[in-house]
């Protein structure tokens, strides 16, 4: 009860603040479900892609924490080739209430731009970025972006 | 083929005879598989209690450190010539906020002045809240119900009204209720540390070797993380009108210590609006203590 009161004050929320770049909204009006679009940011091998996101609240949101998805695939260190899982320490840990659905895409959005290539979900991106190979692994990213998130 | 079948070890069975083989050998030292299993039986075993329980006699704290640890027990002696009972928060790291929450509150009730000034100083905390960022929708629903329980309060027939007491314990047991009251504690110390990031800083370096923002997002917001000095002082110098005095019970102190923790701007408020509680500590938790 709590936490769909929480999500209808955040879905109002954001009807106030339109942002192309991240387009968030609930799934067939089931408040516990919803999609994000997210353009990948600029000057990173994602730029110009559309990902798309599946976040699913548990009924204790906000207490509890989101769990995020990428529906769309890319090659991202934290971010799981197949499944699309996220590795993001405020999905996880450090989870506060004060973080809202909004701000976590955001910050899914931030990650892309900084990768942290020491806890990869992806070994292979990881490995490239721990070995300094920053064109290997800017290329392969930018291929799944054109393959993939290009719409 | 099934005669046969039943003749061979289970693979499994093999697999674990060998890890229970490696865990004995040389060291006592647990599997990793055995620290995690323990851990959540705690858990478990926690779950079962009540968030707040109901007031004990202190007799009841000293049965905790019986055959265990002798010193405590003679430290919880040395309380029992000043305190009578002792309330038992659930143990899932939120026991300090979720301490003081209740004695705040259960020291509020029958109080309207204290009650009108304990809500006002909540309500100026919010526009504090928004100033530093935090969006209001966020907390105004926790602050809301944290100020309908101060009301409840107000309206009791006297301090420590008992029935008041009973309708407050179920209140703070409700999970939804009292982790979302929590939550906004949580905030209000996470928003106060950030206020006086200059003072606290060198305390969460040296303490946690992290930075104001970064002790903020790991160890105050996150539910079920325990507090430390840096917190209960945030929290009493925020609230205000609330006093702490934490009993230390701890093996290596020769005596039980006490600490207060009190506003700084505490002295410019009246008497009839401050609220004085007291806990009692010992490594990893902390309880309510009543004085006799």
């Amino acid at each position: 009860m709590a936490a769909r009161l929480r999500l209808s004050k955040e879905l109002k929320e954001i009807s106030r603040d339109k942002d192309a770049s991240l387009v968030l909204a609930p799934r067939d009006d089931n408040l516990f479900t919803w999609t994000c679009a997210l353009t990948g940011p600029s000057d990173t091998p994602y730029a110009g892609g559309r990902f798309h996101l599946l976040l699913r609240v548990p009924d204790t949101y906000p207490l509890a924490a989101p769990t995020v998805t990428f529906r769309t695939r890319i090659f991202h260190p934290n971010v799981h080739f197949k499944t699309g899982e996220v590795c993001l320490d405020i999905l996880k840990t450090q989870w506060s209430p004060a973080w809202t659905l909004q701000s976590v895409c955001r910050a899914v959005a931030a990650l892309m731009a900084h990768a942290e290539p020491d806890s990869p979900l992806n070994c292979d991106a990881g490995n490239l970025l721990r070995a300094g190979d920053v064109r290997g692994y800017n290329s392969i990213a930018r291929m799944y972006t054109v393959e993939c998130a290009t719409e | 083929m099934t005669a046969e079948g039943e003749q061979q070890p289970d693979a499994a069975d093999v697999a674990n005879a060998a890890a229970e083989a490696v865990a004995t050998e040389g060291d006592d030292r647990p599997s990793d598989a055995d620290i995690i299993a323990h851990a959540a039986s705690i858990r478990d075993e926690q779950a079962q209690r009540p968030l707040v329980g109901s007031r004990e006699p202190l007799s009841s704290l000293m049965d905790d450190f019986v055959g265990a640890a002798p010193a405590l027990v003679s430290k919880c002696e040395a309380l029992a010539k000043s305190h009578s009972h002792v309330r038992r928060m659930r143990r899932d790291g939120n026991c300090f906020f979720r301490a003081f929450l209740f004695g705040l509150l259960e020291r509020l009730i029958g109080r309207p002045e204290a009650c009108a000034a304990a809500k006002k100083r909540f309500g100026d905390y919010g526009k504090k809240l928004v100033e530093a960022g935090y969006q209001e929708f966020v907390f105004e629903d926790a602050l809301e119900l944290l100020q309908e329980c101060i009301d409840k309060c107000a309206g009791a027939p006297g301090p420590m009204d008992e029935s008041s007491v009973v309708t407050l314990e179920s209140a703070l047991c409700d999970a939804v209720t009292s982790n979302h009251l929590v939550m906004l504690l949580r905030m209000v110390a996470s928003c106060e540390v950030s206020r006086r990031a200059e003072f606290f800083e060198p305390f969460i370096q040296g303490a946690h070797d992290c930075d104001v923002e970064s002790f903020r997002r790991r160890f105050v917001e996150p539910m079920d993380e325990e507090s430390d000095h840096v917190v209960m002082s945030a929290l009493s110098e925020a609230v205000c009108c609330a006093e702490v005095t934490v009993e230390y019970l701890s093996a290596d102190q020769a005596a039980a210590e006490a600490i207060q923790f009190k506003a700084e701007d505490a002295a410019q408020l009246d008497e009839s609006c401050r609220v004085h509680m007291t806990m009692v500590y010992r490594p990893g938790h902390f309880d309510l203590l009543y004085p006799q």
